[in-house]
């Protein structure tokens, strides 16, 4: 049997952080949520992650700063920049630092799994 | 050089009258001296010679008569040269007794001498002398005097009609100048874009340059002698405040900030004019249109306040974007977990679908608040008009406002600037909505606002028009052309800046279209915006 993919979610924002490990746990994923900065990169530094959601806005740090981490780190996932306030400059940060997907919020369920699938078969 | 009228010929009869005195007064003179020597000469001659005569009759009286060879020699006894003479010495009986005849050319003048004895006058002398040389040398005197006379003739009459001229001259190169200094003082006057007026006591204008005539849509004279707050402000009575009469009061400059019927802003300034005893003659009012000054400050000011409604939105958006994902998201989750087709499947999909609606809602606002420079794309102009649509939803519901909406799916794409776009389709919905409200305060079947786009050619290049037509108050034909002015507004104070036309028409030609505007008042309302399919600019 193939092994659950795994998806680490960071968002400051619980309904958020919530609503995706119930829309993606419901398709089979493993999935793990972190409210912070630190949170997400102490997930990624103790398990390996096929997939990242993160949001921008993490507290003090970005979910861009965690992106540009993971790539430090050569970490083989990819990652997927969630935000509510999508600017021109974030996004281009944001595929600088080898974004896979770039999504403004709101974040709906088929979108989300949509994208998902995407990145995982990317991978 | 030009004769002066009317003085020529005056100078030239006087100078021709005087020379003619002279040329008759010197020969005459002469005449009259010589003539007068020549009598003289005469009766002198006559009176020695009878003297003389008179000595011999007393001599012998009873035969003086009889003496005659004597008395012929003592007439002939006399100076050899002189004029040929005729003496006669006649007896009591006018009989000649003795002559001494020369040849005398007529004219002749005689003078006679009696000749006594012892009292008793017993003959006379006489003595006869032609005047023809007198005559002769008088006529030659005047011919002599007619070359000089022709010479004063010149000099009397070309000297004063010189001088003459020369006045003239020199007051028709003063009046040149002084024409020519007044038409540059005209033209540099008229270069002034500004009107410019000069105004008496009781505000009549007594001149104007061309910004003034141009402004008031007249020629130059027909707006002098009108009365100024006639013309510019349409009153039938001065204005209550007024920098001319001020200036006129307080004899200094003054300045006044004054709006027109017509929707312009102008700054007025009025500066006395003194005569030498200081008192004011008069007033030049010179008045700077400041409209487009003050619009830009009034720009300014939205600029600012559209940045800061956008760094609001964005922080706004970023905070409802969450929570409203939240919703949705859990409403899905709800859906995902209820019977398919029960009332609470349903009730959890409206709330996704109003979630979804504040969604756009907040992107909408992001999209318009958030500064974007200049940058056209190709847009589908539905995508602009759903945008706007999304902005004023509720208010149109609130206000019991439809839409009807035609825009064709074929409808090409135009490049044009989508938030600014977005502005106009806003600027137009909110005033179609306003007069629509004024209209009908209450729901009614034409309490709608229309939209219709088609593709249309105007002079040879084709165009995108959009339609936006509303049934309400309408707008008076006489200021139907002054609504796109900037400040002019028909909705009560505070509610409206009367910017957002202008800046729609801006926006519209800034994109190399049009915007026009139809109207019937009380009947409708219909804004026509052609918007180039190739991009002019």
């Amino acid at each position: 049997m193939k092994a659950k993919a795994r998806i680490l979610v960071v968002d400051d924002e619980e309904c958020i952080r919530n609503t995706f490990e119930i829309f993606l746990s419901y398709e089979g994923y493993d999935v793990t949520t972190a409210c912070n900065y630190s949170e997400g990169l102490a997930a990624v530094a103790q398990k390996e992650f096929d997939l990242v959601i993160a949001d921008i806005i993490l507290g003090g740090r970005t979910g861009l700063d965690l992106l540009g981490e993971i790539r430090a780190r050569n970490l083989q996932c990819q990652v997927i920049i969630i935000t509510g306030d999508p600017t021109a400059g974030s996004a281009l940060d944001a595929l600088h630092k080898g974004v896979f997907k770039y999504i403004p919020k709101p974040v709906r369920k088929d979108e989300l799994i949509e994208v998902t699938r995407a990145a995982l078969n990317y991978k | 050089m030009k004769a002066p009228q009317n003085i020529s010929p005056i100078v030239t009869a006087l100078t021709g009258t005087v020379i003619c005195i002279v040329l008759i007064i010197f020969p005459l003179g002469y005449f009259f001296v010589s003539y007068n020597n020549m009598v003289g000469n005469l009766e002198a001659e006559a009176e020695i010679n009878a003297r003389s005569i008179t000595k011999i009759i007393s001599t012998n009286p009873e035969i003086w008569e009889y003496q005659q060879l004597r008395l012929q020699e003592y007439l002939l006894s006399r100076p050899g040269q002189g004029y040929a003479e005729n003496r006669h010495i006649v007896n009591r009986s006018n009989k000649i007794v003795a002559e001494n005849a020369d040849i005398l050319e007529p004219p002749v003048i005689m003078r006679a001498a009696n000749l006594y004895d012892s009292g008793a006058v017993v003959g006379k002398v006489e003595i006869y002398r032609s005047v023809r040389p007198i005559i002769i040398q008088a006529a030659l005197i005047a011919l002599y005097m007619l070359p000089v006379a022709l010479g004063v003739f010149l000099i009397l009459w070309f000297i004063p009609l010189r001088m003459l001229y020369r006045s003239e001259d020199t007051l028709r190169e003063s009046e040149e100048r002084f024409r020519e200094l007044s038409q540059e003082f005209q033209t540099v006057l008229d270069c002034i874009r500004d009107p410019l007026l000069q105004i008496n006591h009781e505000l009549k204008i007594l001149w104007a340059n061309e910004g003034a005539s141009a402004g008031f849509g007249g020629e130059t004279h027909s707006i002098t002698g009108r009365y100024c707050y006639e013309l510019w402000h349409s009153r039938s009575a001065p204005c209550e405040k007024c920098a001319a009469l001020k200036s006129f009061a307080t004899g200094t400059t003054e300045v006044l900030q004054i709006a027109t019927p017509d929707g312009r802003l102008f700054d007025e300034r009025s500066f006395p004019v003194k005569d030498e005893d200081g008192r004011i003659k008069s007033v030049v009012v010179v008045a700077v249109d400041i409209t487009a000054k003050a619009n830009l400050q009034a720009e300014i000011v939205r600029a600012g306040h559209l940045a800061s409604l956008g760094e609001l939105a964005a922080g706004v958006a970023h905070e409802i974007n969450n929570p409203i994902n939240g919703v949705i998201n859990y409403a899905q989750i709800l859906s995902d977990k209820m019977v398919k087709g029960s009332k609470e499947e349903d009730m959890a999909v409206r709330i996704i679908k109003e979630g979804n609606r504040i969604a756009e809602i907040v992107r909408g606002l992001l999209s318009f608040a958030r500064e974007r420079k200049d940058i056209k794309m190709p847009v589908h102009i539905s995508a602009i008009l759903k945008e706007a649509l999304a902005l004023t939803n509720t208010q149109m519901r609130r206000d019991n406002i439809q839409f009807s909406i035609d825009l064709p799916e074929n409808l090409p794409l135009i490049m044009v600037d989508f938030q600014q776009l977005q502005q106009v389709f806003l600027n137009l919905i909110n005033n179609a909505r306003h007069a629509l409200n004024q209209k009908y305060p209450s729901p009614h079947e034409l309490k709608k606002i229309e939209v219709r786009g088609e593709v249309v050619t105007v002079s040879d290049m084709p165009y995108v028009r959009v339609c936006f037509q509303d049934y309400g108050t309408g707008i008076s034909s006489g200021i139907l052309n002054k609504v796109i002015n900037p400040f002019f507004t028909t909705k009560p104070s505070g509610s409206g800046t009367g910017l957002g036309l202008s800046i729609s028409y801006g926006i519209i030609k800034d994109h190399g279209g049009s915007l026009k505007i139809e109207s019937e008042e009380g009947e409708f309302t219909r804004v026509i915006i052609d918007l180039p399919l190739t991009p002019s600019i």
